[in-house]
C-alpha cells in the first residue's frame, strides 16, 4: 500500500533503519492496533492516525528510541500531507 | 448536418454513461475498501448525470434538474474536502463548502426567476454567475488533485496514480470553462436546437467538451490494466519479503545498534 511505504520512508529516516524495516514495523502496529485479520488495503486516514499514535508509537517505545513524541508527529504531519493517496490509490 | 447532430447527441449519451458509471463505481469501491467519503463523490457524479438526463429526457420542470445540480456541486465539494483536507488547520476548505451552500441557493433563486419571467440580462447574469460557481467547485478539486500531485510527484508511488492525480486535475480545470461557451448561446433559442446555427454550433461545441471530460474521467476512475502497465513502464516494484515478528524486531534491533541514530539522538 502506498501510503505506507511512503509514512515507511519517513520513518526510516528518522530513526535511521531501512525502509523494509520501516514499513514492516508500521505493519505490525496496524495489526496491533485493528486486529491481526486487517486487509492493509481497507484502512482510512482515522486508522492510520490512531495507529501512529498509540501502537506505532508504543513500538517505538519497547525499542527503547527516544524523542518519539517528535517521530509520532512528523509521521502525523507526513499523513496529513499524503492523505489523498489513500483514495486514489484504492478507487 | 444531420449526422453531426447524432454525432453530439452521441458524445452527450457517453457523457452522461461515463457519469453515472463513475458514480456507481465510487459506490461499490466505497464498500469494497471501507473508504466512506467516497460515496460523497458517488452521490455527486450520479447526481450530475440524472439531472441531465431528466433535463433532455423528461418535462419535468427545470428547477428539478438545478436543484439536483446544486446537490451534486455540495457533495463534490465535500468529496474533495474528505479526500484531500481531512484534519487541516486551514479553514479554507470551510469556507468553501459554506460559499458553495450559499450559491447553490443563490444558483437555484437564479433559475426560478429565469423560469418566471426570462430576459436577456437575466439569461445572462445566471450564466456567468454558473460559471463563477462551477469554478469555485471544479477549480477546488483540480487545485486540492494538483497540490496533493506536487507532494507526492518525486516520491517512490507508483506512476498510474500520479497520473491519476494529473488527469483530475486537468479535467476538472477544463470543467470551469464550459459555461463560458454557453454565452454565445442566444437567449431566446432552445439550447442544442438544430434549427438555429448558434445555438447548433453551441450545442457541438458543449458535446466535444463533454466527451472529454468523459474520457478524462473515465480514464482516470477506470483506468484500464494495460493503461497501468503503460504507466508504470520501468517502475521497480517494491516486494517486502515476510518476516516474522521476532525476526523483523530483531532486524530492526541490530540497524539501530549498527548505528541509528535512536530517535535523532
Amino acid at each position: 500500500m502506498e501510503v505506507i511505504k511512503s509514512l515507511g520512508e519517513i520513518l526510516a529516516n528518522n530513526i535511521n533503519i531501512s525502509p523494509t524495516a520501516a514499513r514492516g514495523l508500521i505493519k505490525l502496529a496496524i495489526k496491533d492496533e485493528l486486529g491481526p485479520f486487517t486487509d492493509l488495503n481497507r484502512i482510512n486516514y482515522e486508522n492510520l492516525q490512531s495507529t501512529i499514535q498509540n501502537s506505532l508509537k508504543k513500538r517505538l517505545k519497547n525499542l527503547t528510541l527516544k524523542n518519539l513524541d517528535m517521530i509520532t508527529e512528523s509521521l502525523l504531519i507526513h499523513l496529513k500531507e499524503i492523505q489523498s493517496l489513500i483514495t486514489m490509490a484504492n478507487v | 448536418m444531420d449526422f453531426l447532430f447524432l454525432l453530439f447527441q452521441i458524445f452527450l449519451i457517453i457523457f452522461l454513461g461515463v457519469y453515472l458509471g463513475v458514480g456507481i463505481f465510487f459506490s461499490i469501491r466505497a464498500i469494497q475498501t471501507k473508504l466512506h467519503h467516497i460515496i460523497y463523490g458517488s452521490v455527486s457524479f450520479t447526481l450530475m448525470a440524472i439531472s441531465q438526463i431528466i433535463a433532455f429526457l423528461s418535462n419535468l420542470p427545470d428547477i428539478v434538474e438545478t436543484i439536483l445540480i446544486a446537490i451534486a456541486f455540495v457533495m463534490c465539494v465535500i468529496f474533495t474536502n474528505l479526500t484531500f483536507h481531512k484534519a487541516r488547520k486551514s479553514s479554507i476548505p470551510l469556507l468553501i463548502l459554506i460559499v458553495t451552500l450559499i450559491n447553490s441557493i443563490i444558483f437555484i433563486i437564479f433559475n426560478l426567476l429565469r423560469d418566471i419571467a426570462d430576459s436577456a440580462p437575466l439569461y445572462y447574469a445566471t450564466i456567468i454567475y454558473d460559471f463563477i460557481y462551477r469554478s469555485i467547485i471544479f477549480g477546488w478539486l483540480g487545485w486540492s488533485s494538483l497540490k496533493a500531485y506536487k507532494k507526492i510527484k518525486d516520491k517512490d508511488i507508483e506512476r498510474w496514480i500520479k497520473a491519476r492525480y494529473k488527469i483530475v486535475s486537468a479535467v476538472s480545470f477544463l470543467i470551469c470553462f464550459e459555461r463560458i461557451v454557453r454565452i454565445f448561446q442566444p437567449w431566446y433559442q432552445e439550447f442544442g436546437d438544430p434549427n438555429y446555427i448558434e445555438s447548433y454550433i453551441v450545442f457541438g461545441i458543449i458535446s466535444i467538451m463533454a466527451i472529454i471530460f468523459a474520457l478524462g474521467f473515465a480514464l482516470a476512475w477506470f483506468m484500464p490494466k494495460w493503461f497501468k502497465r503503460y504507466l508504470n513502464k520501468g517502475y521497480q516494484h517494491v516486494e517486502d519479503k515476510e518476516y516474522s515478528e521476532e525476526e523483523l524486531l530483531d532486524i530492526i534491533e541490530k540497524q539501530l545498534s549498527n548505528g541509528g541514530n535512536n530517535g535523532g539522538n
